[in-house]
């Protein structure tokens, strides 16, 4: 009996159990998705992977946030708070820290060579830094986590993966030093990527990042976050003025490297020809130009040409694309960025750019939200009578003729017609209103032509107001950087220059000014190699208001603006009261003499009001710190705003 | 190893020769007898064999019989529901064999293996072929249908070659079909999405041919376990028929079969349609939707204005099916075969000339005798099947926009029939157009093949043991193609172009194979010592599967050309592939043991493995145990009830663990982010991430199944039946932790086993019989009812409530209300409004914007609505938690089976009830969108007369069942803001139902007239399903069994009433 079981035990048993995990093993394995070994073993693997590592760098590409300071406004409304946009992407964080450990198992293998390795290596670090600068400009110290924490999940306490963060200063640190490490391994030049890091934009993001650590370690205490938070105490978001001034050397030795390499120069150099000037302006951001691209990324997509809405957002209601996208065309520029161009004077020098509206110079009064001519407007005001929509603007610095849409300016075929209201003879002024007059045999329209097609600005903002108000500019003004000077694009293919030779001018600039540190002179050729390539003239004097003019008028719609106040800690020195106005001209047809002529009265932005009480704004310094997501959850201390 | 053993095999052929011959020179000679059954009748087809040899006979049509053996010898007579006798040679004797009415010697086929009925511990029900066959029906699901406790069917559309029946065992997802041993799944086309498929094994039953069928064996508790994967739900063990030893019978029968809707509700004519469309629009303040001028058309009879009533025009008068089978049964005492083919043909109710299926099945079982020791079967089947139907689009919008058509307008061009209308109601989907292939068809061939080989050596050196070895392997294609088709739209007056329908050409083709290969090792041994006997079985198998499809799409612009991929445009081209594969293994073992027939017990375990987990998680250990007291047999009983013949207690209790995720989950994996970043211009590189965390830490999902039952038996079957009751627990579901983890990890938590639900319910058998002389009557009623909740739901541990409705939408653990589907949050209503101004004397606000919400959310006729949280005003707040819609968690049937002399009758009831159809007003059934009223709804409130504006608040209403006209919910009518959104009282109507599911006459021709013409038996048969239905009258209009409960724009075609004629013969 024993024996037969024993037999039929073995029989089945022998016959089968030699084959069965092995079954398992035989099969073709997940066919749905690429195993590590599949992404390792090839360098076009390794290049799938790196492109999510790129996708992970938030360069805010044609994202423009001046809306956040004085100098534009949406349609809507305008924001203008502390609003930095916040990155907390610890998800790309871990395919970054998993791309790290990957390519040295691909060179294990000879998939990648040595070199190869290496520029990989050092582009994932590139980019990991670039994620903990967008971190630590937003929330002060954060958790540095440089691997992938899946391994500590046990399923229990999971200490592993509670992170502390490191302080504010540590976390600076960390960036710097590892933009050191992907220096040392990035090429200087690759012939395998246009838009893949080289040691250059390494350097570039350095003292990018480098200048931002000394501006807040030396304006500190300007808008300073008081000592009994959490945070402070423990330095999360805490620097002082004494870290700055190794933060502006390593920011000029980092521009100094470039500048020295002889690589990079201002897309079509210095110039006296105002037109020219304006050309290589225009043409610096439709195309890359290699000289001044340090770094950035391409939109010139192979399959459908473009992926980029820009245009579409950014086009004048008179020049879209189609009639459907014109519901976009409301991002409008104050006359507090166009009084910041210069204008150019007889020789090409500078010339005070503010525009002159009135004969008696008061160029700072505004009237309020006129609607109609029983508020604010004062009628006895001696204005200055133009002849022509465009006239007050044509001395204008090249950069502004080049990036700003302005009243009569010529675009696409088109006069740009951002008229505001109109002033009959024996009437009132009307504002904002499309009412049409006959004076003498010719019609004139209140906001400059019959039909809303024509028209680009003030539509429908008054009694009229409809949502549609938002189709148009709530100023006269709008951007034309970034947009194609021929046709509306549904889909632009311009590259986003993210690092460009001429912030390293300006960084070197700045940090010379700041600091006094390295070479004034060579700072002060930095900073008027800028403005000649404007085809001004004359130089001007390396001071800390010259650099911080030029970063205001070089790098406007750029995104540099709202990151400069606040670093500077500068977002809300210009709180003088419990209201806050964003400015324009409001261009109007002054018929009182029976020839059309334009007046350009000063008005506050009829959205442009902005309480700094009101909710939904961020009120004070503490908001110098964004909100940590989670703190409770995550197991960290929280920001001062959130105590 | 093999040489040897063939050698020894042909020595034993060699020795059975001699054997044979030497027998046949002794002392034998030829003995000739009869065999008859108590009533006198001669018994056809019992074996007389020899025991221990392989010497036998079969009986002829007159019961007789003739052997060569040595007078004396002691004979085995037997057959399928007699008692089996052994009686002394003697020539001219008669043997009568008394019929086993207990069934309790039954043998019948349990996993892995057969036991005989009185031994079984578990909860296992047995349908033989006579029961299933009974009544003639188009699938194996039908004709199960309300004869087993605890299976639930549900038909739920008729379309031909659907097979889209709900196969629910005690209200879990589908139980596995085990075919001959082997699980078998068929593609299933999902009634949601007309294009996929899923595999589905209730598909499997409805593609056999029923009268393949030996036998079915329900497992329903822990003795599914055996079963390892997927007998988490119950498996149904499917036996098909083998040959028998005897000269062949060649039997062949056909069905032919007439069907129409069970129910489909009548249009109301075309000038009480106006009337109503204009008194709707009234009822909402708006403009009337049809102009005096159409109206007069059809008052002054003018000709060309026709009533074209759409809704009818989409079914035939009749649907026609024909089946016709033959199969050829033989052989000798060496090798028995069972061969058959048959053929079938649905054309199907809908009015489509190409529309339909039809299929063709071969079915092929030998058996062989190798060695005295050594059996090997073979079997083989083969099916190819073909389904034409409309293309997607065209079915998923058959109904809506068919009923969305202006009926003053025909289908086609008056005078040119292929010239369809345009009508600016369907949206430019002429839905006659559609069913009549002008907008393309979609078409799909399957085939299928299994094949396998069974061996089974009886071991010479021990009695009672079995080794058997057995592989399959399976192989399923299917080609689908779909065509649409842009076709023009004609002036019904004019016959001028006007536009084109919806649709563009284009054309999608997709391959697909499936195969499977399974193999099996397995050892049986059985033996009696005195009053012990002991079983044991020891198996081990694996499975593997492959699977792989293609597809391409094209377009062809506005010129279509063949529809074959390369005659479309080429740069439109799209395609897609995939392929997987799969493996499970498992080891088996079982140990039964019986003391004395009253006292048994069975031992079970799986050692299962699954390639879905990571090393170390992937294999896992099932055993179950079963015992079983049969008190009848005890000594102190038959004394004290000697008239219960049969009582037993039964208990079982096992687990079976299932697949969740998805398999090499435990593998860091990376696929396609679906983000460029371009390294060039004009060079985009596709980047690829991990967004799963790997799943190293689940493993199989573990089933608990128990079951409690007793059968019992009074007098011999006058009176018998079983109660079962069962509990099932699924623990270790997967679900993601909800403890916090910090973003610093990155990535979501790893799943882990943690999710439970649970399955609680009743069966119930009742069986009745008597016999009259030659009237016999059988009589069977069967009821389940059966509920599940959910007991652990990991979710719940951090879940927050908002409000309300979102506890109700969200808490579901441990209320008894996800059961079945029918999970529904409802308003109370307390009472109809009966007048205009009693909607706006109602306090309560219908939004809280102001008094006047009411008017646009309510009209006489609909229910107050219930103010629940007494806070003024309706929102969802207000609503209850109901268990309405879904499958029915009490189901029952009734089955009862008479005889007499050569007639036959059956009949088969099935029912259900605690369930509420949503017969909610709709745009599809005359509210506001659609163009059709059904006179069911012209019993709703209306204007008395003498009043003109019923936004008067001084009109008197007269009441009905359903409100005032109105454009309901999610009606298309731009022109009317009304609300009207809250679901009524009215809506829910109890879809309770009893049906005579099917009825069958039958009449065996007698032998006496059969002789002559060399015909063995021929039977005719008149049969009839879904003949009769009781249940309330408003559902009835749609059919309670479907689940479609007021068409709203759903495909799929009513359940049929068929009548059937049919005859077999065999020779």
């Amino acid at each position: 009996m024993k024996k037969i079981f024993k037999y039929t035990l073995a029989i089945v048993l022998g016959l089968s159990l030699c084959s069965c995990d092995k079954l398992f093993d035989s099969l073709e394995g997940d066919l749905t998705r690429m195993s590590e070994a599949d992404m390792t073993s090839s360098q076009a693997g390794m290049e799938k992977l790196l492109s999510d590592v790129y996708n992970a760098i938030p360069m805010d590409a044609f994202n423009t946030k001046d809306q956040s300071t004085t100098l534009a406004t949406y349609s809507k409304g305008a924001d203008y708070n502390v609003n930095v946009t916040g990155f907390w992407n610890y998800t790309q964080m871990r395919s970054i820290n998993y791309f790290i450990q990957l390519v040295d198992v691909a060179l294990e293998k000879n998939a990648i060579n040595q070199a190869t390795r290496d520029a990989m290596l050092g582009e994932a670090i590139f980019a990991r830094a670039y994620c903990y600068f967008a971190m630590v400009r937003r929330y002060g110290g954060v958790p540095i986590v440089t691997e992938p924490l899946d391994k500590y999940y046990d399923g229990d306490k999971n200490e592993g993966l509670y992170v502390p963060r490191s302080t504010e200063k540590e976390t600076w640190d960390f960036v710097i030093s590892e933009l050191d490490k992907a220096i040392s391994l990035l090429p200087e030049s690759r012939n395998d990527g246009k838009y893949r890091a080289t040691k250059w934009a390494a350097l570039g993001l350095q003292s990018r990042v480098a200048l931002y650590a000394a501006s807040v370690s030396k304006y500190w205490d300007k808008e300073a976050i008081p000592a009994n938070y959490k945070s402070v105490q423990q330095k999360l978001t805490y620097m002082e003025a004494s870290y700055a001034d190794a933060y502006y050397a390593k920011c000029i030795e980092a521009c100094e490297a470039i500048m020295n390499s002889g690589k990079f120069s201002l897309y079509g150099g210095a110039t006296t020809s105002v037109e020219t000037a304006r050309e290589n302006l225009t043409n610096l951001f439709l195309e890359r130009q290699d000289c001044e691209f340090i770094f950035g990324k391409s939109y010139k997509n192979g399959q459908t040409d473009a992926d980029n809405s820009f245009d579409i957002t950014f086009s004048p209601n008179q020049a879209h694309e189609t009639a459907t996208n014109k519901a976009w065309g409301n991002y409008s520029v104050t006359s507090d960025l166009v009084d910041l161009y210069d204008d150019y004077d007889a020789a090409g020098a500078r010339k005070d750019g503010t525009v002159k509206t009135r004969k008696d110079g008061k160029e700072d009064e505004y009237f309020a939200q006129i609607i109609t001519a029983a508020s604010s407007f004062d009628k006895d005001a001696d204005f200055i009578r133009y002849d022509n929509l465009a006239d007050p603007f044509k001395d204008k610095d090249a950069r502004f003729q080049a990036w700003v849409l302005y009243p009569g300016a010529a675009f696409r075929g088109i006069d740009i017609m951002a008229q505001g209201g109109i002033w009959v003879n024996g009437q009132d002024p009307v504002f904002y209103e499309n009412n049409s007059y006959t004076v003498g045999d010719t019609k004139y329209y209140g906001l400059g032509a019959a039909s809303e097609d024509n028209i680009s600005a003030f539509i429908r903002i008054g009694s009229s107001a409809t949502s549609n108000h938002a189709y148009f500019w709530s100023t006269c003004f709008g951007i034309r950087k970034f947009l194609d000077p021929n046709k509306a694009l549904v889909y632009s293919s311009n590259p986003w220059c993210d690092i460009r030779y001429a912030e390293i001018l300006l960084n070197y600039a700045e940090a010379v000014a700041e600091s006094g540190k390295g070479d004034a002179a060579k700072a002060k050729d930095a900073l008027n190699a800028i403005r000649h390539r404007a085809a001004f003239t004359d130089d001007v004097a390396l001071t800390l208001d010259n650099v911080l003019h030029e970063r205001q008028v070089e790098f406007a719609f750029e995104g540099h603006e709202s990151y400069t106040l606040y670093r500077r800690r500068a977002y809300l020195n210009n709180r003088s009261g419990v209201v806050y106005r964003k400015h324009t001209l409001l261009p109007v047809l002054d018929l009182r003499d029976g020839t059309p002529k334009y007046i350009f009265p000063r008005v506050n932005v009829y959205h442009g009001d902005v309480q700094f009480s009101s909710t939904g704004l961020n009120t004070d310094q503490l908001d110098y710190y964004g909100s940590i997501n989670d703190f409770n959850k995550n197991g960290l201390t929280p920001n001062p705003s959130q105590e | 190893m093999f040489k040897k053993l063939r050698r020894v095999a042909g020595i034993l052929v060699i020795f059975c020769t001699l054997g044979a011959g030497l027998n046949a020179s002794a002392q034998t000679r030829t003995i000739s007898g009869k065999v008859l059954d108590t009533g006198g009748q001669p018994v056809i087809g019992a074996a007389v064999l020899e025991p221990g040899t392989s010497n036998g006979a079969t009986t002829d049509l007159d019961g007789n019989f003739s052997l060569r053996v040595a007078p004396g010898t002691s004979l085995e007579v037997s057959c399928i529901g007699y008692t089996t006798v052994r009686v002394k040679a003697e020539d001219g004797m008669t043997v009568t064999l008394e019929e086993d009415s207990e069934m309790l010697e039954e043998t019948i086929v349990v996993g892995y293996g057969t036991q005989r009925k009185a031994s079984l511990t578990s909860a296992i029900s047995n349908i033989r072929n006579e029961e299933l066959t009974a009544t003639k029906q188009n699938d194996v699901l039908a004709a199960l249908q309300g004869k087993v406790p605890g299976l639930l069917i549900r038909q739920r559309t008729g379309d031909a070659g659907d097979f889209n029946t709900d196969l629910k065992l005690r209200g879990y997802d589908e139980p596995l079909v085990i075919v001959d041993g082997l699980v078998r799944t068929a593609p299933r086309r999902s009634q949601e999405n007309n294009t996929s498929y899923s595999n589905s094994s209730s598909a499997v039953l409805a593609q056999l041919n029923p009268e393949d069928i030996e036998s079915i064996s329900v497992l329903k508790d822990a003795s599914a376990a055996i079963y390892g994967m997927g007998a988490e739900n119950g498996v149904i063990l499917v036996t098909t028929k083998q040959g028998a030893v005897g000269a062949p019978t060649v039997k062949y029968s056909n069905r032919f079969s007439f069907g129409v809707p069970t129910s489909l509700p009548d249009e109301v004519d075309i000038l009480t349609w106006f009337k109503e469309a204009n008194d709707m629009r009234a009822n909402v303040g708006k403009e009337p939707m049809y102009s005096q001028e159409i109206i007069n058309h059809y008052l002054n009879g003018d000709e060309g204005w026709t009533d074209n009533r759409w809704y009818s025009q989409f079914y035939k008068k009749f649907a026609f099916q024909q089946n016709h089978q033959l199969s050829v049964n033989g052989g000798n005492n060496q090798t028995q075969y069972y061969l058959s083919g048959s053929y079938n043909d649905d054309r199907g109710i809908l009015n489509g000339p190409d529309l339909g299926y039809r299929s063709f099945s071969f079915q092929g079982n030998v058996t062989t005798n190798v060695t005295k020791d050594l059996k090997v079967v073979f079997q083989s089947s083969m099916t190819w099947n073909d389904r034409t139907s409309t293309p997607q689009n065209a079915a998923q919008n058959f109904y809506t926009r068919g009923l969305y058509s202006e009926r003053y307008i025909p289908w086609n061009v008056p005078g040119n029939p292929t010239h369809w209308a345009y009508n600016p109601g369907n949206e430019s989907r002429n839905a006659i157009g559609a069913l009549n292939g002008a907008n393309g068809y979609d078409k799909t061939q399957q085939s299928s093949f299994t094949n396998s080989l069974t061996a089974t050596y009886t071991a010479p050196f021990l009695k009672g043991l079995k080794f058997q070895a057995q592989a399959s392997y399976d192989f399923q294609t299917r080609q689908s193609r779909q065509l649409t088709l842009a076709f023009p739209l004609y002036d019904w007056q004019t016959d001028e172009l006007l536009s084109y329908n919806k649709d563009s050409n284009a054309l999608t083709e997709r391959w697909d194979k499936r195969q499977t290969l399974y193999g099996k090792l397995q050892a049986n041994y059985s033996a009696s010592f005195g009053l012990h006997s002991v079983g044991a079985m020891l198996a081990a198998e694996a499975t593997m599967g492959w699977a792989s499809e293609i597809r391409g799409d094209r377009e062809y612009g506005e010129f279509f050309t063949h529809d074959i991929l390369n005659q479309a445009i080429e740069s439109t081209a799209e395609n897609r592939g995939t392929r997987s594969s799969t493996a499970k293994a498992g080891y088996i073992a079982r140990v039964n043991y019986e003391y004395d027939g009253k006292y048994m017990a069975e031992v079970m375990a799986r050692y299962d493995g699954s390639n879905f987990y990571a090393p170390g998680y992937r294999w896992a250990f099932f055993p179950s145990y079963s015992v079983a007291w049969r008190v009848s047999e005890e000594k102190f009983f038959k004394n004290l009830l000697p008239f219960v013949t049969n009582l037993k207690l039964r208990w079982s209790d096992g687990i079976s663990g299932s697949n969740q995720g998805s398999a090499y989950g435990y593998l860091l994996g990376y696929t396609q982010t679906g983000n460029n970043y371009m390294f060039n211009d004009n060079a985009p590189v596709m980047g690829y991430n991990s967004t799963q965390v790997a799943q190293t830490l689940v493993s199989w999902t573990r089933t608990y199944m128990r079951d409690f039952g007793f059968d019992w038996e009074i007098n011999k079957g006058l009176i018998g039946g079983s109660i079962d009751w069962f509990w099932r627990t699924q623990t270790g579901k997967q679900a993601q932790p909800s403890a916090t983890v910090p973003d610093m990890y990155g990535i979501n938590l790893p799943y882990l086993n943690l999710d439970a639900t649970q399955n609680v319910g009743i069966d119930l058998e009742l069986s009745h019989r008597m016999r009259f002389k030659d009237f016999s009557y059988r009589v069977t009623a069967t009821a389940t009812f059966t509920r599940e909740r959910d007991t652990y739901q990991e979710a719940e541990r951090s879940a927050i409530y908002t409000s309300a409705q979102n506890y109700f939408e969200k808490h579901t653990e441990g209320r008894w209300d996800n059961a079945l589907e029918g999970k529904y949050y409802e308003w109370n209503g307390l009472g109809q409004f009966v007048s205009w101004s009693d909607i706006f004397d109602y306090p309560v606000l219908y939004s809280t914007s102001s008094k006047n919400s009411n008017m646009t959310a309510m009209l006489p006729g609909m229910y107050k609505i219930e103010d629940r949280n007494g806070d003024g005003v309706i929102t969802a707040e207000d609503r209850y938690y109901s268990w309405k819609e879904g499958n029915p968690p009490l189901q029952f049937g009734l089955m009862i089976f008479l005889e007499w002399k050569d007639f036959d009758l059956s009949a088969t009831f099935n029912g259900a009830a605690l369930s509420h159809k949503n017969m909610q007003l709709s745009g599809g059934m005359g509210y506001g969108h659609s163009k059709t009223l059904f006179v069911n709804h012209l019993d709703h409130y209306r204007l008395a007369e003498g009043y003109d504006d019923p936004r008067d608040p001084q009109s008197v209403w007269v009441p009905g069942y359903w409100p005032a006209l109105a454009p309901a919910t999610g009606a298309e009518d731009a022109t009317s803001n009304a609300t009207y959104r809250y679901t009524q009282p009215y809506s829910w109507v109890d879809n309770s139902f009893f049906r005579l599911k099917s009825l069958e006459i039958g009449y065996n021709i007698p032998k006496s007239l059969l002789g002559k013409v060399h015909v063995k038996s021929a039977r005719v048969h008149f049969s009839a399903t879904n003949l009769l239905t009781f249940c309330n009258p408003i559902v009835k209009v749609w059919d309670p069994e479907t689940y479609q409960s007021s068409r709203r724009g759903a495909s799929g075609a009513p359940l049929l009433k068929t009548y059937v004629f049919g005859l077999s013969i065999s020779f």
